[in-house]
């Protein structure tokens, strides 16, 4: 057991170095100070009542920009390995192939948080350089937020396991961002429904992970006090269940790949 | 030069061009924002991408105006099981001074149309999901087990109004409606008709634009000439094809703004002879009656 958490810890420092060597980060960070300072541009011209539009922009750009790093990053995990077929040598090693995936994972999820904890401080300044401070809430809107990326990410991974990259980014991106609409659709759908087709569509709501459930980004742009601990503790055990789910599914297929 | 200095020193001018962007983006929003084209200039997939977003910017202020609760049409039998959803607008009970007539609806904050609205969130007794939809109501804005919102600070959509008229300048509804929310029961007035004037520059044929502008000068400004000239101008430019009922109401109140215009003017026999001239040509209506029956006896 120790040598494979030594596995996966070896493995996973192996990522994070390889991704910071990349630079990739830097440049989504000079994107995210560019674009909540167009934002703030509007607080420069004397428009009344400007803090609300300021903290939407700006959790938008983090929203959005954390999201799309943790994408990137998971969706070329795997086939980068094999592309480079460095990942031959790799399995030739007494290593596991969820050992594997599990170290891919646990380096894409700690850079996506870390990029995240970076966007957040940029944004926390941003915000309060123009008096449009936010609460405790905004402490649950990054928490949330990171612990959205264990779902996003294993299921990015997965993805990529049956999908060409750039099919996994896309597919994962309108799952990912496309979540609130595709619930509320589904949802509005079994109403209009009877019978089979309604148990059909409630068992496919079900099944769907919901990740728009961790997005907090409305309630914090409108200061809205924190939620209960025990919301945050329900959405913790619910993106814990994804990653279980997912990673078992990349496994299954993960096994039986060539490489 | 090294290639290490070389890049460091592209690195600084362009983060040097990118604050000279930034500082002088006031300036140069004179530049974005178009003068007043005339019509055929507002054809092509670039001002189509233009009204989109100001559609979408007009959407996004009812969230706001809700404290970012989302809302949709109600359907059939929803109005009466999800009653205790209805509220009003922030500002929207706001009292008018002295020259509103009684019964009359102060018609800028009704145009986002509140009646008939729900919650996009569905309440718990309605909502299939148990658990997932108790979570969503949690991390959604959503309202209080009274029904009430948790903030209604309608100063907040200000921006809003701001970006869908720099967006699109031909967007009248955000001029007419944002000045209702700039002058919030007449505290900032001035900044309200410079908001209707700048709308009136790229519109010069809006009668709504006109119809806003004399209402603010007659009830908040006590300006009676220069109402008098909008009002009335608003009335020569009223469409002779049949208006939408948004369209209606703001004829109407031309209309009755004018009317109301004399009696403060302390006019009463032209308030009383325009009124019956307009009961003649568009039919009854409480407030011209109102003013025939009470200016008449004076």
């Amino acid at each position: 057991m120790n040598e494979r958490l030594v596995h996966i810890q070896v493995l996973t420092w192996a990522t994070l170095v390889e991704t910071i060597r990349r630079k990739d980060l830097y440049v989504v960070w000079f994107l995210a100070v560019f674009g909540m300072g167009a934002g703030a541009m509007l607080a420069g011209s004397g428009v009344r009542g400007i803090e609300t539009f300021l903290r939407d922009i700006t959790l938008t750009v983090v929203n959005f920009l954390s999201t799309v790093i943790c994408i990137w990053l998971a969706a070329r995990q795997i086939p980068e390995e094999l592309s480079r077929r460095t990942l031959f040598p790799l399995l030739a090693r007494p290593v596991r192939r969820f050992d594997v995936l599990l170290g891919k994972f646990v380096a894409v999820w700690l850079l996506s948080t870390g990029a995240l904890l970076v966007l957040s401080g940029i944004a926390w300044l941003n915000l309060a350089m123009f008096k449009a401070a936010i609460g405790p809430i905004f402490w649950q809107f990054v928490a949330l937020r990171a612990l959205s990326f264990g779902p996003i990410a294993a299921m990015t991974i997965a993805l990529s396991l049956v999908l060409t990259p750039a099919a996994t980014v896309v597919l994962s991106g309108l799952l990912t961002f496309s979540a609130t609409v595709f619930a509320r659709s589904m949802a509005a759908t079994v109403d209009g429904l009877t019978g089979v087709g309604q148990w059909a569509m409630k068992a496919l709501y079900f099944l769907l992970p919901h990740l728009d459930l961790f997005d907090l980004s409305q309630r914090t742009a409108f200061n809205y006090p924190p939620i209960p601990a025990a919301v945050m503790g329900m959405l913790a055990l619910y993106a814990l269940l994804y990653v279980g789910i997912f990673l078992g599914l990349g496994e299954l297929r993960f096994r039986r790949m060539a490489v | 030069m090294n290639d290490r200095l070389r890049t460091r020193f592209q690195f600084s001018a362009l983060v040097g061009c990118l604050l000279l962007l930034g500082a002088s983006g006031n300036a140069l929003g004179q530049y974005v924002r178009p003068n007043a084209p005339g019509d055929g200039e507002l054809n092509g997939a670039g001002w189509e991408g233009r009204r989109l977003l100001a559609q979408l910017l007009w959407v996004k202020t009812h969230a706001v105006l809700h404290a970012g609760v989302e809302e949709r049409d109600a359907r059939p039998g929803e109005a009466q099981s999800r009653a205790g959803e209805f509220h009003q607008h922030g500002g929207a009970s706001e009292p008018e001074p002295e020259t509103a007539e009684p019964g009359h609806d102060e018609h800028g904050h009704d145009e986002h149309g509140e009646e008939g609205h729900v919650f996009v969130i569905p309440p718990a007794r309605e909502d299939f999901r148990g658990a997932l939809g108790d979570l969503e109501r949690a991390v959604k804005p959503y309202a209080g087990t009274d029904g009430k919102l948790y903030s209604k600070d309608s100063s907040q959509t200000l921006p809003f109004y701001r970006l869908m008229t720099w967006v699109d300048p031909h967007f009248i509804q955000g001029y007419t409606i944002g000045s209702t929310f700039i002058n919030k029961v007449g505290k900032e007035t001035g900044p309200a008709i410079q908001f209707l004037l700048e709308g009136e520059r790229f519109n010069p044929d809006s009668f709504e634009i006109q119809t806003e502008l004399g209402h603010l000068y007659l009830v908040y400004q006590h300006d009676y000439a220069a109402a008098e000239k909008h009002l009335r101008r608003a009335i020569a430019l009223l469409p002779r094809r049949t208006l939408t009922e948004l369209e209606d109401e703001t004829r109407i109140d031309a209309y009755r703004w004018l009317a109301l215009n004399y009696v403060q003017w302390e006019k009463p026999a032209e308030a009383v002879r325009f009124a019956r001239e307009t009961r003649a040509q568009c039919g009854p209506d409480a407030t011209l009656d109102h003013i025939i029956q009470r200016q008449g006896k004076k």
